[in-house]
C-alpha cells in the first residue's frame, strides 16, 4: 500500500514542476554589469575590450521539437548615465558583442534578432552566452546601460 | 508486505531530490510552440494557449502579436507586412497579466473573420509572450560601467490555412542536401509549396557497406516552412562510431503519400 501512494505523490510533483509545459525559457540571470577598470585600455590605442565569460546563463526547454534563441537589443545605442561634467555620448549598441560559451567569434548586437543558440528538443539545457564590451578613452565616462530581449523559438 | 526502512527511506530520498528547488527566478512557459487555424471567409476561429508560470517568483507576463518573414528558412522577426501576413486579424486575450508561482493563464487566441480573399497558402504570425522588466533606471556613474538587462520572451507561432490542400499531400517536397558536421548530419529540405508542411515522423537508415547490421536513427518532427528550404540536424549516436563506410537513407514523412528520401555515403 505504501508504495503506490509514494507512486502517485511522485506523480503529483512531477505534474506540480510544469513538465506539461511544452516550451520555455529561464534566465538565470537577470542582469550583468561590468566594469572597465583603467587597466583595460590599451595606452596606445586607447581602446579597450572587456570580457565576462558566461554572463547570461538560461535554461531552455523545448519537449518536442528543435529551437533556437535568438537574442537582440531593444535600443540601437546604449543608454548613457554620464559622470558628473561629462558628455552625454550616444554609443551604438553594436559595442556590445556575443557568442555561446565555448564557440569563438562573437557577433555584435543590434536591434535586429540574431541566433546565439540552437539544439534538438529538450527537457533542459543550460545555455551559457559570453559578453564583450569595446569602448575607449573617447568614450565619455559614466554608465552605460542596454536591454536585451532574449526570444526562444520552436523550428 | 511491509516495506522495510531502507526502502522508505529511498524513496523518501526520490521526492526530496525532485522537490529541490532551482535557483531563484521568474519565467514564463507554454503548452505549445503553435497554433494552427483555418482562414475561412466571413468566419471567424479562436484557440487557446495555457501559459505557466513555471519560477517561484511572482511574474508579469505581457503578449503582443508580430508578423515576421521567412528569409533562409527561419523566421526573421523584423515586424514586415507580405501578402500572407496575419497578426492585423490577430488578437490575443488577455493581453497581459501576472502571475503566481505554480500558476496558469488560459489566453484566448482570436482570429478575425476577414470580408475580402485570402491568397492561398498558409497565412503566419507570432505571439510573443515576454517577463517584463524594462523599468530600471541607470543610476548616474562615476566609471565606465555597463549594465546589460535582460528580457525572456517564448514565441508561438500561428499559421492558418487559406483553402487547405487535399490529402494526402502532393509530393513535392525533397531532401536537398546531406553533410556530416561533426556530431551532427545536416539536413536540408525543400518545401516549394505556399503551405507550411509538417515532418511527423521519420528516421535515418545507416548500413554498413562492408556487411553488419544496419542502425535506425530517430528525426525529430520539425517544420517545412512554406517556400522556403529548411535545415534540420539529427543527432550522429555514438555508436555509430568504428561502422567504416555507410549507406545513409533518410526517410521523412510529411503526409504526402510516399515517403520523402535522400540517400549518400558517409564515413564512421
Amino acid at each position: 500500500m505504501f508504495l503506490p501512494l509514494l507512486f502517485v505523490i511522485l506523480l503529483a510533483v512531477l505534474a506540480a514542476d510544469g513538465r506539461a509545459q511544452n516550451v520555455d525559457i529561464r534566465s538565470i540571470t537577470s542582469a550583468v554589469n561590468m566594469a572597465v577598470t583603467s587597466g583595460s585600455f590599451n595606452l596606445s590605442t586607447g581602446a579597450a575590450s572587456v570580457t565576462s565569460s558566461s554572463a547570461i546563463s538560461s535554461q531552455i526547454r523545448s519537449r518536442l521539437r528543435p529551437w533556437t534563441l535568438d537574442v537582440r537589443a531593444l535600443s540601437s545605442t546604449f543608454s548613457h548615465s554620464p559622470a558628473s561634467g561629462a558628455p552625454l555620448t550616444a554609443k551604438p549598441v553594436s559595442d556590445l558583442l556575443i557568442r555561446q560559451n565555448g564557440t569563438s567569434a562573437f557577433a555584435a548586437i543590434s536591434t535586429s534578432n540574431m541566433v546565439v543558440a540552437s539544439g534538438a528538443a529538450t527537457s533542459s539545457t543550460n545555455v551559457n552566452l559570453d559578453l564583450r564590451f569595446d569602448t575607449s578613452l573617447s568614450d565619455s565616462p559614466g554608465n552605460y546601460a542596454a536591454t536585451l530581449v532574449l526570444t526562444i523559438i520552436t523550428l | 508486505m511491509t516495506p522495510s526502512l531502507r526502502e522508505i527511506s529511498g524513496w523518501v530520498a526520490l521526492v526530496v531530490a525532485l522537490l529541490a528547488p532551482l535557483p531563484a527566478a521568474a519565467f514564463v512557459g507554454v503548452d505549445r510552440g503553435e497554433v494552427l487555424l483555418e482562414l475561412v471567409p466571413g468566419k471567424g476561429a479562436s484557440a487557446s494557449l495555457t501559459v505557466t508560470n513555471g519560477g517561484d517568483k511572482k511574474s508579469a507576463v505581457s503578449l503582443s502579436i508580430d508578423d515576421f518573414e521567412i528569409k533562409g528558412g527561419r523566421p526573421e522577426f523584423n515586424s514586415q507586412s507580405h501578402a500572407r501576413a496575419l497578426a492585423r486579424r490577430l488578437s490575443v486575450f488577455p493581453t497581459s497579466f501576472e502571475l503566481a508561482p505554480g500558476e496558469a493563464k488560459e489566453v484566448r487566441v482570436l482570429l478575425e473573420p476577414g470580408t475580402e480573399a485570402n491568397v492561398s497558402g498558409t497565412h503566419w504570425a507570432v505571439i510573443f509572450m515576454q517577463t517584463s522588466r524594462l523599468a530600471d533606471v541607470v543610476p548616474p556613474g562615476g566609471d565606465r560601467q555597463v549594465q546589460v538587462k535582460l528580457v525572456e520572451r517564448v514565441g508561438v507561432f500561428v499559421f492558418a490555412d487559406a483553402q487547405p490542400e487535399a490529402k494526402p499531400l502532393p509530393d513535392d517536397v525533397a531532401v536537398t542536401a546531406l553533410k556530416r558536421d561533426g556530431e551532427v548530419m545536416r539536413l536540408s529540405v525543400r518545401n516549394p509549396s505556399p503551405y507550411l508542411r509538417m515532418v511527423r515522423d521519420g528516421y535515418v537508415l545507416v548500413t554498413p557497406l562492408k556487411g553488419g547490421a544496419a542502425q535506425r536513427w530517430p528525426v525529430q518532427v520539425f517544420r517545412l516552412l512554406p517556400n522556403s528550404t529548411v535545415q534540420a540536424e539529427i543527432g550522429v549516436p555514438a555508436a555509430s562510431a568504428g561502422l567504416g563506410k555507410c549507406s545513409v537513407l533518410v526517410a521523412l514523412d510529411y503526409g504526402s503519400a510516399d515517403l520523402v528520401a535522400g540517400e549518400q555515403e558517409f564515413t564512421f
